[in-house]
């Protein structure tokens, strides 16, 4: 303020120069900008010791919650005086965690559980601040489906002592030799008080009654245990065993699709799925048009904290063994080297995992030419209609080009995927060309038309007047001009939508971007798999920008000098 | 032109009219240029040469009027075989940009003319050396100098092998350094035999030299037509005069009911600073045209013109428009009082009668002395 000060009172006296003004406008960017950063770099300076719940209600501690979940509730009630801050993802909340951001997180237990199981620094409080009841979800219209579910639900839920089941669930449970009474105890042992993590092995039904109009079921598989990818990429998980328990119930085939957990209402909503399943509580969205089912689950929502910060020398036992790191080895006493190797290996080779980002680049590439070539059949059709001497072939483009241009790409791919191709077949990726291409199309057809406008109208008349025709000036004369003027920025256009198919995440759809998310809420690690996933962004980026250039080469007049005169041989 | 060759329209146009955005350009103008003729237009800028020119190809399509070339009314013809035909050369070259000298010539004869490559090739070198630019073959446009790639844009044209070539100011965009190596080429193929051609040009010089007949002109028509010695020598009518002469005049219609001699002599005396002439010459100047105004104009005309003009080589003309009979001062009795004036002051003094004017020009000598009038 004390810089401040003296420019404010120039700025209201007559000699407030053009010099003074630049130095006022310097100070008070400068100072907005300094707020912004020390606001962003604000550090939580306090290590208060946790000993239980209660101490945890106070509004020195920040609690982390994940967006639209019931644990946000719960955090609401149990912790009144604490402040909350929502995150995405579970994973993010134990990143959050570990780097001191927040406190505190609040969620399902069977998610804390596996945090804390393969990281050591992370500790799950023994106490539970209440049970949600876990339902499946359905749209609007869907009651005959739901009824059937709440049939398999009560099913699943009851008491079996004694009775043979077995025959109803394909050998994989026996009450009978069961310590357990019942599937959803068992089903609980596996998954959540894990004796080994595995999905039984669980037929598909032979003679389904909906052959080839299958239920299209929404799931979040990015949380360990209750869905997500087993190592050679196959879902599995504790609803993906409950649902594959459903159709064989059911006597119905049931496609999973996978969707971010925060995607799982609106694919509801737009009836882009015909079921969701994802740890969805009954609370959370009880006043919408939605379905809900009985519950199938009860999951308490627990609370984690660090280990250095809870006061309790014993680590409680840990739950989800079979998901327990083969090594607890404590990063820091591995050299930087040790510690890439470790991250390389987490990242790539574990669980064949390089598989998964292979798999994301095909599909970024895929939808990279896909939406390339359409996006530029796309941008000639719309600069033609821009040139066009016709109002009514000119100004629909023009809307179309604002319109594109002013509105933000994921929105459009959301629009697509859950408005306009709701009740199309057709897949994710090809929707989410469609999109890049009309996104890419908007400004690509842009650059053609300034690249076709700027040529000299002089060159044009030359050409007709030797005796070209219209085409021929076309092909012979704009053509080769125009491409070579449009190749830089066409070329950037291309690499700018490569990076921005990074988006297509959102609709379900495992591209680079999303492969690594998978691999970083698997191995729990931020840094490795980023680095990496940027680094393979760069380096396909720049092999296929070396295919443009070299196209650019070949248009170069210069190049074919060279050739006439034999100096190169390309 | 060869004399014995007989005279043939090779294109004709009537009552050609053109009109841009309500400006009319070409104003139902009529002209014949004859087979293996060299015509060179002139005039002043937006005199409607090049509209004239473009029309003839069809690159402006006429509003009104007919143009026929060998005889055939070019609205029956195919348009692309007539540009065929005609070669044009534009003042800014528009080379292709993404073309060679060399693939600039062949372009159109392999795709127009199917013509094998190695033979485009073959004629697009003899043109090329034929504009003294066998070296730069492989050149592109950007790396030639502007004298350089008009010369190959006249290649291209001739690689066609049109019968009429349209010059459109081949040299305005260029360098004065290099105005003369595209006309050396132009001049170079009006001597062969042959080849029709129409040049728009403002290099007077040259149009008189290369030209079989030259067209003036001005506002949208033909104003005056002729060969290079009547145009450039003896032009007929005022304008082509003025233009021909580059002369900067001041008119002055004069009345002696109510003649104002000492406005008369400030506007003169302005017009005389204006062109910075010597301060002696407009005295004498004033004295002489106040003698000849007393003794001769006024009390015999009444009324008249009188145009006082500087023309770029810094002469004084004068010309006054007398209605009436003939009266020649320099021979008539009645101009004997006068006559000791012309003689004295004048280097050049001609008297012409057109219809029912008596027109007298005259040109003063460069080195007035101021000595007392006779």
């Amino acid at each position: 303020m004390r810089i401040l000060s003296p420019m404010i009172v120039g700025s209201c006296s007559s000699a407030f120069t053009a010099r003074r003004r630049r130095w006022f406008y310097f100070a008070l960017f400068a100072f907005v900008f300094a707020t912004f950063i020390s606001q962003g770099c604000e550090q939580r300076s306090h290590n208060a010791i946790i000993r239980s719940l209660d101490d945890l209600n106070s509004p020195k501690f920040v609690i982390g919650v994940e967006k639209e979940t019931n644990a946000f509730l719960r955090a609401i009630e149990t912790f009144p005086l604490a402040e909350k801050r929502q995150f995405d993802d579970p994973a993010k909340l134990a990143e959050a965690l570990k780097n001191g951001e927040i406190d505190a997180v609040a969620h399902d237990r069977p998610y804390l559980e596996y945090f804390a199981a393969v990281d050591p620094c992370l500790v799950v409080l023994p106490e539970s601040v209440g049970e949600n009841r876990i339902a499946v979800v359905a749209p609007d219209g869907q009651q005959d489906f739901v009824r059937q579910v709440n049939e398999f639900i009560a099913i699943f839920r009851a008491e079996h002592v004694g009775e043979d089941l077995s025959e109803k669930w394909n050998g994989a449970f026996n009450p009978v030799n069961s310590s357990t009474t019942n599937l959803a105890q068992e089903m609980r042992e596996r998954w959540f008080e894990s004796k080994d993590g595995r999905l039984p092995d669980i037929p598909a039904p032979t003679n389904p009654i909906n052959a080839g109009r299958p239920y299209v079921v929404g799931v979040a598989l990015d949380n360990i245990p209750v869905g997500f990818y087993d190592e050679s990429g196959e879902p599995t998980g504790f609803e993906v065993e409950f649902l594959k328990r459903l159709a064989l119930f059911m006597n119905a085939e049931i496609v999973l699709q996978p969707h971010e957990f925060e995607q799982l209402y609106p694919a509801l909503y737009s009836e882009t799925v015909d079921l969701a399943c994802g740890f969805l509580d009954l609370e959370a969205n009880a006043n919408s048009s939605l379905i809900f089912s009985e519950p199938y689950l009860d999951a308490p929502t627990a609370v984690m904290v660090r280990q250095d910060r809870y006061a309790s020398d014993e680590r409680p036992i840990v739950y989800c063994a079979g998901f327990a790191p083969v090594a607890q080895i404590t990063v820091d006493q591995l050299t930087f080297t040790q510690r890439i190797k470790r991250s390389f290996e987490k990242t790539f080779l574990v669980e064949n995992r390089w598989k998964l980002f292979w798999g994301g680049l095909l599909n970024t590439i895929y939808i990279t030419v896909v939406a390339t070539v359409m996006g530029t059949l796309l941008a000639v059709l719309q600069c033609c209609m821009r040139r066009s001497h016709r109002a009514w072939l000119r100004y629909p483009a023009k809307v179309y080009i604002a319109f594109m241009q002013g509105t933000p790409i994921l929105v459009i791919l959301l629009v697509l995927y859950y408005v306009v191709f709701t009740k199309f077949s057709i897949s994710g990726e090809l929707v989410a060309a469609i999109a890049l291409a009309l996104n890419f199309a908007a400004y690509a057809g842009e650059q053609m038309r300034t690249g076709v406008d700027g040529i000299d109208k002089g060159l044009l008349e030359a050409a007709v007047a030797l005796g070209f025709g219209r085409f021929d000036v076309f092909r012979k004369i704009i053509f080769p001009i125009a491409c070579r003027r449009i190749m830089p920025v066409y070329k950037g256009e291309f690499i700018s939508l490569l990076k921005t198919t990074s988006i297509v995440g959102y609709v379900a759809i495992q591209d680079l971007t999303k492969a690594s998310d998978i691999v970083r809420g698997r191995t729990y690690e931020a840094f490795f798999p980023l680095i990496a996933t940027a680094l393979i962004y760069l380096i396909t980026a720049h092999l296929l920008a070396s295919g443009f250039a070299y196209l650019e080469y070949r248009l170069d007049p210069i190049t074919r000098r060279k050739r006439a005169k034999g100096e190169v041989n390309v | 032109m060869s004399p014995d060759a007989p005279i043939e329209a090779m294109i004709e146009v009537k009552g050609l009219t053109k009109t841009f955005n309500g400006v009319t350009v070409l104003r139902n103008l009529d002209a014949v240029i004859n087979r293996g003729e060299i015509v060179s237009i002139v005039g002043p800028s937006g005199a409607g040469k090049s509209t004239f020119l473009r029309c003839l190809n069809l690159l402006e399509t006429p509003d009104e009027g007919h143009i026929f070339v060998d005889g055939v009314d070019v609205d029956k013809m195919d348009v692309r075989k007539l540009r065929m035909k005609m070669g044009m050369v534009f003042q800014q070259f528009n080379l292709f940009p993404h073309l060679s000298a060399l693939e600039n010539i062949m372009l159109a004869p392999t795709k127009l003319l199917r013509m094998q490559k190695s033979q485009a090739s073959d004629e697009a070198y003899e043109l090329l050396d034929k504009v003294g630019l066998a070296g730069k073959a492989w050149a592109f446009p950007w790396e030639l100098s502007g004298g350089q790639q008009q010369r190959v844009a006249i290649a291209r044209a001739l690689a066609m092998h049109p019968e009429i070539m349209l010059f459109d100011e081949p040299t305005s965009a260029l360098d004065p350094t290099m105005v003369n190596e595209v006309l050396g080429v132009i001049r170079s193929l009006a001597d062969e035999a042959g080849m029709t051609m129409a040049i728009v040009t403002h290099e007077m010089r040259f149009a008189r030299e290369v030209s079989d007949r030259v067209f003036y002109m001005d506002q949208g028509v033909v104003y005056e037509e002729g060969d290079p010695e009547q145009i450039f020598e003896r032009p007929r009518r005022d304008r082509t005069r003025a233009f021909i002469r580059r002369v900067d005049t001041a008119r002055f219609e004069i009345d002696e009911d109510d003649f104002d001699f000492y406005s008369f002599n400030a506007q003169v005396e302005d017009f005389a600073m204006k062109h910075l002439l010597e301060p002696e010459l407009r005295q004498i100047m004033l004295l002489f045209l106040e003698e000849l105004f007393d003794t001769f104009f006024l009390p015999k005309f009444h009324k008249f013109t009188f145009a006082i003009g500087v023309t770029e080589r810094r002469e004084v003309e004068m010309r006054f428009v007398y209605p009436g009979r003939a009266l020649d001062p320099m021979t008539d009795e009645e101009g004997l009082l006068v006559r000791g004036i012309f003689e004295k002051n004048f280097s050049s003094v001609h008297y012409s009668r057109v219809g029912d004017e008596n027109i007298l020009d005259l040109v003063a000598r460069r080195d007035l002395k101021l000595t007392p009038l006779s």
